[in-house]
């Protein structure tokens, strides 16, 4: 993941969805809100048996923001499978979500694959906080323990306001229609971009973040003004990788959920593309993962200050190399960083052409790992379909930060603090693990021998590439996760049918 | 040089229960030594891969299948392997069905109760031979493998100690690091990984195959006016041009006018080579001449008709888009997936029925096995690299495809290469399976159809029952790099463009 730093102004409204679409997806989908800085998640535990009735409560008092244009305040919302099975959702609709979202971040393989076992030493002390528990379907023979979490997550609530009052006055009238429900707010986070003075969103750590997003091309997507848009090879993706029901990477529309038409009787449901007799519940929603990554600050920055040693170079040199970025976000590259064309750092370049090696911006490092472009090309002439092979794995990062931004960046005051990783994307597998497990947490990514993003992974090496030799310090751990899930991120008329979800008598 | 093989043998339905327990005890004494797997890796020092899978199907009873990818001929393998494994092997052969061909004797004499006859020769004599293989470290023997790891490991070690003199150039770091290693064994002189003979053997071997191939197809052209005249051949060949031309065209998926227009000018040009051929030949010609003109001019239709008959085939061919998942196996499979480096895939699909399919696949195979061999020497399919050995193999008297993988990274992303990276050729392979999604012209589409292949190759897999790797940590990129490193310090010395780009690997 790509430390999922967040988009600000600059990335949003470069495109938008077509008035019957933004009429039905969420707001999310299309706007990470950097107009509301301030924001908060809310994870919901229902009670066993709800049903509908809380959503429609909820909606009343603070409605699900669709994707039609600016809104203030806006607020998203997201369900486990866990949650949709508390609900009440039938079981043959649950069965047709995706393998990854039925099975659950926390599935002991999956964990395995995302490098969440405790041994990958990646994971805060006593293990992660929250999940929706997702029962195991074929607990393993050999270790029947179910992985539980403390804490029970069946919906991600987030608010998003222009300041603390308005985000208090939308949280009010919320919270005595989650208790009339009977459901309890098991873990909450309060969010913001931390723009810094100069309005640059910055992580913890002090990076820039959020310079580099997809942008969603086909029918249902046009440019703010309305006109179509030109196929841009470096950030281009397939609406469906974001949106279900679209023609996604593969050419076919993004499967998602399809429920019996007899299930919807009242017709809030649309076809879609589901075969005959079914509704399509999926269109125009998404998968949203959510991950809480803390960040240790003076952790980082004393790692950094070790590993340089007496070299002569600074911390700061280090640490944009574990990036790949400087500070205010500049792609290094040989011998500099790449020239800025205005205010903001350029983000269309590829890696191919003009540092394969990585003598500018490591090959290990953060943002390379996150999205390699064509840097994984073996030769010039495969590089444009490597360009395209990568496109096929990206993610629509919306994530925000939390906790109070530290006084010395190397004295550790005991503070919670980090990132709330929020992305979307249509096939969890081909996009979000394999960003996390084939590219970011891959020990041999790019031809490199046993080490893993310096910025996300566990203590180990870090190559820089130089001549005539590398430099190739150890790092510590500094990023741990502490509770996540995948949540399905229903579009509005998905919502709708969701509400009318009666208790079974 | 590096073998592989699979050993096919039909089991007795009611001992697989029996013979899975086996092959979990025969896991489990690996995995409980105090270095996993130790005591296979001395007692076999030449294999690199190994796998023991049992494929369920509906439509067959069970079989078992032992995948060994090793180095040198098979003789001396199957007898160290007998040594190290065989009273294993020969309990897990006991659950099989006695074989209906010569080998029943042997097989009998092998797995008679008490019985203390070789395992080995019962080995061979069951094992199939690939018939498409690739390599991503060809030429690489295991260990070779292994001390060009050591030697990286103790460069690696060199250097981060502080080893090298400071400030040094590229061409001072090569010659201070080889300083330091005197005599070690990675430093001995190799052999070439790929021996000139093997080369030119792989380059006749294509050329012969496909003149062979052009010889059957302008047989007809030459048979033809042999039987009926120069004159009648003619006419028959251009008219059957012309029809399968334009069936061609109508028959296509896109209805594209260009390709319309394409294949009528094709026609028209054919007809006018026949008709050139035609007022060539009354007595200006010598007779064989004319024949072997016509036999030329019978390209076009053979071609073109065969082309046709395929795309007739494909479309009408049914793909399996959803097949029925068995979660319990999807589980099974998962839960051995991941652990280190590499993986492990085995696979079994039905083949289409038919004449031109049955012949097809097997042209296919040829022509993929052919050409892989001359064409992915350094071991890239397309730009993708991390396949260290796979093969395919036809079982069940060729009604049956086996794919067997050991691959680097994920099984998700492994897919995804092919899809992304090298579909063409992996399309044209499993064109002729039975529920493989939809193609054109034998490579096109297919695999690019990524969910529903996906869906499709995991439903033909089976759990890797048992599955051993000699060098778990290593990539077939990193060992290409290893190699690479090796090679430099082999050479006293190395100019400063060659030690900058030396350097780069360490």
């Amino acid at each position: 993941m790509d430390a999922g730093f967040v988009v600000p102004a600059s990335a949003d409204g470069s495109w938008r969805l077509v008035d019957d679409h933004a009429a039905r997806a969420q707001g999310l989908v299309v706007s990470p809100f950097a107009h509301l800085p301030e924001a908060c998640a809310l994870f919901l535990q229902l009670p066993p048996v709800c049903g509908g009735a809380w959503l429609a409560g909820l909606q009343a008092v603070c409605p699900v923001t669709d994707a039609s244009g600016k809104t203030e305040p806006a607020s998203a919302l997201g369900l486990t499978w866990t949650g949709l099975q508390a609900m009440g959702l039938d079981d043959t609709t649950l069965a047709t979500f995706s393998p990854a979202f039925r099975e659950g971040m926390h599935q002991i393989d999956r964990k395995r694959r995302l490098s969440d076992m405790p041994k990958d030493g990646t994971v805060i002390e006593g293990g992660p906080l929250w999940s929706g528990n997702t029962p195991e379907t074929f607990p393993d023979p050999d270790d029947p323990t179910p992985i539980d979490t403390p804490k029970t997550v069946h919906a991600a609530l987030l608010l998003y306001a222009a300041n603390a009052d308005a985000l208090a006055a939308m949280l009010a009238p919320v919270l005595p229609v989650l208790q009339q429900h009977g459901i309890t707010v098991s873990h909450q986070l309060g969010l913001s971009l931390r723009f810094d003075a100069e309005g640059c969103a910055r992580e913890h750590f002090g990076f820039a973040d959020g310079l580099s997003q997809p942008v969603p091309e086909g029918d249902a997507i046009v440019s703010p003004s309305g006109t179509k848009l030109q196929h841009d090879p470096l950030h281009g993706i397939a609406a469906g990788d974001v949106l279900m029901g679209h023609p996604n990477a593969q050419k076919e529309p993004a499967p998602g959920p399809i429920l019996r038409q007899d299930r919807d009787p009242t017709g809030v449901l649309t076809a879609g593309a589901a075969p005959e007799g079914f509704r399509n519940l999926g269109l125009d929603g998404s998968y949203l993962v959510i991950r809480e990554l803390r960040q240790d600050v003076a952790a980082f920055w004393k790692s950094m200050d070790a590993a340089i040693g007496q070299d002569g170079r600074s911390a700061e040199w280090l640490a944009s190399r574990v990036v790949g970025r400087t500070l205010d976000g500049d792609l290094l590259v040989p011998g500099g960083t790449l020239p800025r064309s205005g205010d903001c750092p350029d983000n269309s370049f590829s890696f191919f052409a003009t540092d394969p090696r990585g003598l500018g911006c490591p090959v290990g490092s953060h943002i390379r790992r996150a999205n390699p472009r064509d840097g994984l090309a073996p030769n010039a002439i495969a590089a444009p379909d490597l360009l395209a092979a990568a496109q096929n794995h990206r993610i629509l990062r919306r994530g925000r930060k939390f906790g109070p931004t530290i006084q010395d960046p190397r004295i550790d005051d005991g503070a919670e603090r980090g990132l709330l990783f929020m992305c979307l994307n249509t096939d969890l597998a081909r996009q979000f693990e394999f960003v996390q497990q084939t590219w970011m947490l891959n020990a041999n990514f790019g031809c490199l021998f046993n080490e893993t993003d310096p910025l996300l992974g566990p203590k180990g090496r870090f190559t820089v590439p130089a001549t005539p030799l590398r430099f190739r310090p150890t790092v510590e751990t500094f990023v741990r996760f502490a509770g996540g899930e995948y949540f399905f991120l229903p579009s509005l008329p998905a919502l709708a049918y969701l509400q009318s979800l009666h208790v079974p008598v | 040089m590096q073998t592989i093989r699979s050993v096919v043998l039909e089991l007795q339905p009611e001992s697989v229960p029996q013979l899975r327990g086996q092959l979990d005890a025969l896991k489990a004494s690996q995995e409980d030594l105090p270095h996993a797997y130790s005591a296979i890796k001395q007692a076999l020092p030449t294999l690199h891969f190994m796998s023991v899978i049992i494929f369920d199907d509906d439509q067959y009873d069970p079989v078992l299948v032992i995948e060994v990818n090793f180095d040198g001929p098979p003789e001396p393998f199957w007898l160290a392997f007998q040594a190290a494994l065989g009273e294993a092997f020969r309990a897990i052969l006991r659950c099989g069905r006695v074989p209906r061909d010569e080998s029943a004797a042997l097989f009998r004499a092998v797995t008679a109760p008490g019985s203390t006859e070789p395992v080995a020769p019962l080995l061979a004599a069951l094992a199939l031979m690939p018939a498409v293989a690739h390599q991503g470290n060809r030429g690489l023997d295991r260990a070779r493998i292994e001390a060009e790891g050591q030697l990286f490991a103790t460069v690696q070690d060199l250097i981060d100690h502080g080893g090298l003199p400071p400030n040094a150039s590229a061409v001072q770091i090569h010659t201070s690091i080889r300083a330091a290693l005197p005599g070690h064994k990675a430093l001995a002189d190799m052999p070439p990984r790929i021996p000139a003979d093997e080369s030119r053997a792989d380059w006749v071997k294509l050329t012969v195959f496909v003149v062979v191939l052009l010889a059957v197809l302008v047989a007809p052209g030459i048979l033809l006016s042999w039987l009926v005249g120069p004159w009648v051949a003619a006419l028959l060949l251009v008219g059957a041009g012309g029809v399968f031309l334009s069936r061609l065209g109508l028959a296509s998926a896109v209805p594209a006018w260009p390709r319309r227009v394409a294949l009528t000018a094709g026609a028209v040009l054919l007809g006018v080579l026949g008709l050139a051929v035609l007022c060539a030949m009354p007595g200006t010609l010598p007779l064989w001449r004319a024949r072997a003109g016509l036999g030329v001019v019978g390209l076009v239709p053979m071609v073109a008709g065969i082309v046709w008959w395929i795309r007739a085939l494909e479309m009408r061919d049914a793909p399996q888009d959803a097949p029925r998942p068995d979660p319990a196996m999807l589980r099974a499979m998962a839960r051995r997936e991941d652990f280190i480096t590499q993986n492990h895939m085995g696979s079994v699909v039905h083949l289409r029925p038919g004449v031109l399919r049955a012949i097809l696949v097997r042209v296919a195979m040829r022509v993929l096995g052919l050409v892989l061999r001359v064409q992915a020497r350094t071991g890239y399919l397309g730009s993708m690299r991390t396949i260290h050995f796979a093969h395919w193999a036809f079982i069940s008297n060729g009604s049956r495809l086996m794919f067997f993988s050991n691959f680097d990274g994920s099984w998700e992303s492994y897919l995804d290469d092919f899809i992304e990276k090298a579909h063409g050729g992996l399309t044209l392979a499993w064109t002729g399976a039975v529920g493989f999604p939809t193609t054109r012209f034998l490579v096109l589409d297919g695999a690019t159809q990524g969910r529903k292949f996906k869906a499709w190759a995991r439903h033909s897999m089976a759990e890797s029952l048992f599955w051993y790797s000699a060098y778990i940590g290593f990539t077939v990129n990193q060992i290409e790099r290893q190699a690479r490193v090796a090679e430099g310090l082999r050479r006293p010395l190395l100019s400063e463009q060659e030690a900058l780009a030396w350097t780069l690997d360490l």
